[in-house]
């Protein structure tokens, strides 16, 4: 190891935006975080992703201080944070249902944090407001009730009354979802944007992978109160770590298996090597990693099953097999060439390469 | 039933049971002394009269003082304890909600009995004071459940995002909390005063020599009736509907 490899080890690495440290809160018997440990970095757009009552919104209130861990840390910039309520912390929240004071125009929806903190003149509140405004694109709606707003329309005020704070991460809770998909989609485009333009640490909860995806350079898969993935989206759908995340983002073909000796054996007749105790296993194979035809080349898997039901759906068809042992499996091709039929019934080969599949433990998380 | 019916038969029963009440007020303008109809002519005697009949003034003053005391003193408290209510335990809010509201739920006559005993019992002298304490204990309930179900429906988002911006409690309640809930306060407030106005069973077990309006005209009926007391009914009932009117309005300009 030379001179400078050696330095370059002990030189400290960028201090994380926010370090939770074995974060664990429950309510009653109900464990809602469970030791949850996660490093963001300065600038990362992380989406929170989970099925509902995951714990993934509580996760995030523990982050903004309305909550406060049983056990375990909450670091932003380097500093403890983990006994601050929000008040005191540098983060500011976009709820659910928005939270705008029905009875203030929107300027002092905007201001209200600015007044409050009393650091700022009238004219400076006015200006760093207008701008604020100007980002989400409300400029002219300005001394309008906030009641008087659409759905959308509030969500912009909200998300403008949180970055007027400068706040060092900015939380989102579930803040696209009750708007309809069209809306949702103009507001992703919205916050990739802002993203972009202020840069920053956003953290944002959803149920929706399609938006973690969108928005996200890295996704944590909640389930159970556990983190079971902290990822970039192409790792958590093509790597992923647990049939959890496999089966929760995307669609999977799920095989069950059995390892003995390094080696699983699928039902129909198939082997691959895999290292890990002997025990029963589950394999993945995401539907669009299966060919048809057969592969004989050693890095590929085999097998011949019967088409029980094809599906066009556009950009794709979805073909449904049935192997020998009955198993189904799930399989997406390019619609080529254009409006092949095949016969419900055929016997075809299929394929994929060995090192598209995924194998996890049954019984482990 | 029969909806076509329905109307023409509320209509009825509506007019039925206002109609009593309209010729009520209506005497109260009557030129003659006896209380007939058809009335001969118009006049607003009856209320000069009235003016001047003894103890007239001071049970205006009692009545109105009692009724703005007891407004304030029951919203003060039955806001309070909605808030408590509404935040606390369920356990807790599902045993409190009914002991609170159960002066609802007590005939006023046996109160009126209870409060006569439990002040002679403390040995209080009985007046203004005991009115407005058995008034309150008994009005306060209606704050308490309308103030409740504003808060069932209450976005607590606003008070999080007060919190998040940096807002201390006080400041949170006066700024964001007050404001909006401020109408259903009002309008709560306003009913009880029209409760309290009007109510006689539980002032006149409780006020001892004193009078309010009601208890004076109580007194006036057994020396005879004549249209004074009509005119006396007539300012109540405006007052009272004016306060409900006005309850109304202020609570229903929101939801």
């Amino acid at each position: 190891m030379s001179y400078v490899a050696a330095m370059t080890e002990f030189q400290p690495l960028t201090t994380p935006a926010v370090r939770l440290s074995a974060l664990r809160l429950s309510f009653g018997a109900h464990l809602a975080v469970d030791d949850v440990s996660l490093d963001i970095l300065p600038g990362d757009f992380v989406a929170i992703l989970g099925p509902s009552g995951c714990g993934k919104t509580t996760l995030l209130r523990l982050l903004g201080g309305f909550l406060t861990p049983d056990q375990g840390t909450i670091e932003i910039d380097g500093a403890d944070v983990t006994s601050q309520g929000p008040e005191r912390r540098p983060t500011n929240t976009v709820f659910q249902g928005y939270g705008l004071f029905p009875h203030m125009t929107v300027r002092q929806n905007v201001s209200y944090g600015l007044k409050i903190a009393g650091r700022s003149t009238p004219a400076e509140i006015r200006d760093q407001v207008d701008q604020a405004l100007g980002l989400v694109r409300m400029n002219d709606f300005a001394e309008r009730n906030s009641r008087a707003l659409s759905g959308g329309q509030q969500q912009r005020v909200a998300l403008a009354r949180a970055l007027v704070m400068r706040p060092h991460v900015l939380l989102l809770d579930e803040s696209l979802a009750a708007l309809d998909l069209k809306l949702r989609h103009q507001m992703q485009d919205e916050l990739r944007r802002i993203h972009r333009e202020i840069g920053g640490t956003f953290v944002f909860v959803t149920h929706d992978q399609n938006e973690a995806f969108f928005l996200a350079n890295k996704v944590a898969v909640m389930n159970k109160g556990r983190i079971e993935q902290f990822a970039a989206p192409s790792d958590i759908y093509h790597r992923p770590s647990t049939r959890f995340v496999a089966t929760f983002v995307g669609e999977a073909n799920v095989i069950e298996g059995r390892r003995e000796n390094g080696t699983v054996m699928i039902g129909d007749g198939q082997f691959l090597a895999s290292s890990g105790p002997d025990g029963p296993v589950e394999i993945m194979i995401r539907p669009e990693d299966i060919r048809l035809g057969k592969d004989v080349s050693g890095a590929a898997m085999t097998l011949r099953a019967t088409l029980i039901d094809q599906v066009f759906q556009g950009s794709f068809l979805k073909l449904t097999f049935a192997g020998e042992s009955g198993r189904h499996y799930v399989a997406t091709l390019n619609d080529e060439p254009r409006g092949t039929a095949r016969a419900l019934g055929e016997k075809l080969d299929l394929s994929w390469d060995i090192g598209r599949m995924r194998v996890f433990d049954k019984g482990a998380a | 039933m029969n909806s076509r019916l329905l109307a023409p038969l509320g209509v009825t029963i509506g007019l039925f049971m206002i109609a009593p009440l309209l010729v009520m007020l209506l005497f109260a303008f009557s030129s003659s002394s006896l209380l007939k109809l058809p009335i001969e002519g118009l006049t607003l005697h009856w209320f000069a009269a009235l003016t001047e009949t003894q103890g007239f003034y001071p049970s205006l003053v009692n009545s109105l003082l009692i009724a703005l005391t007891v407004g304030a003193a029951s919203t003060v408290i039955g806001t309070l304890a909605a808030f408590g209510l509404t935040a606390g335990r369920h356990r807790l809010r599902n045993v409190s909600m009914p002991v609170l509201v159960l002066p609802l739920l007590v005939p006023p006559l046996v109160l009126g009995i209870v409060f006569l005993s439990y002040f002679s019992g403390l040995g209080f002298r009985l007046g203004l004071h005991t009115t407005i304490i058995a008034q309150t204990v008994t009005l306060q309930p209606i704050v308490i459940l309308i103030l409740a179900s504003r808060l069932a429906g209450f976005d607590w988002a606003t008070v999080d995002s007060a919190r998040d911006l940096g807002a201390a409690p006080w400041r949170i309640f006066i700024d964001i909390i007050f404001p909006i809930i401020r109408p259903t306060i009002l309008g709560a407030a306003l009913i009880v005063m029209a409760l309290s106005l009007d109510d006689f069973i539980i002032t006149i077990f409780t006020i001892g020599g004193e009078n309010t309006l009601p208890t004076l005209l109580w007194g006036m009926m057994r020396k005879g009736v004549d249209p004074r007391m009509n005119a006396c009914a007539f300012i109540l009932v405006s007052l009272t509907l004016l306060m409900g009117g006005l309850a109304l309005r202020l609570t229903r300009t929101r939801n």
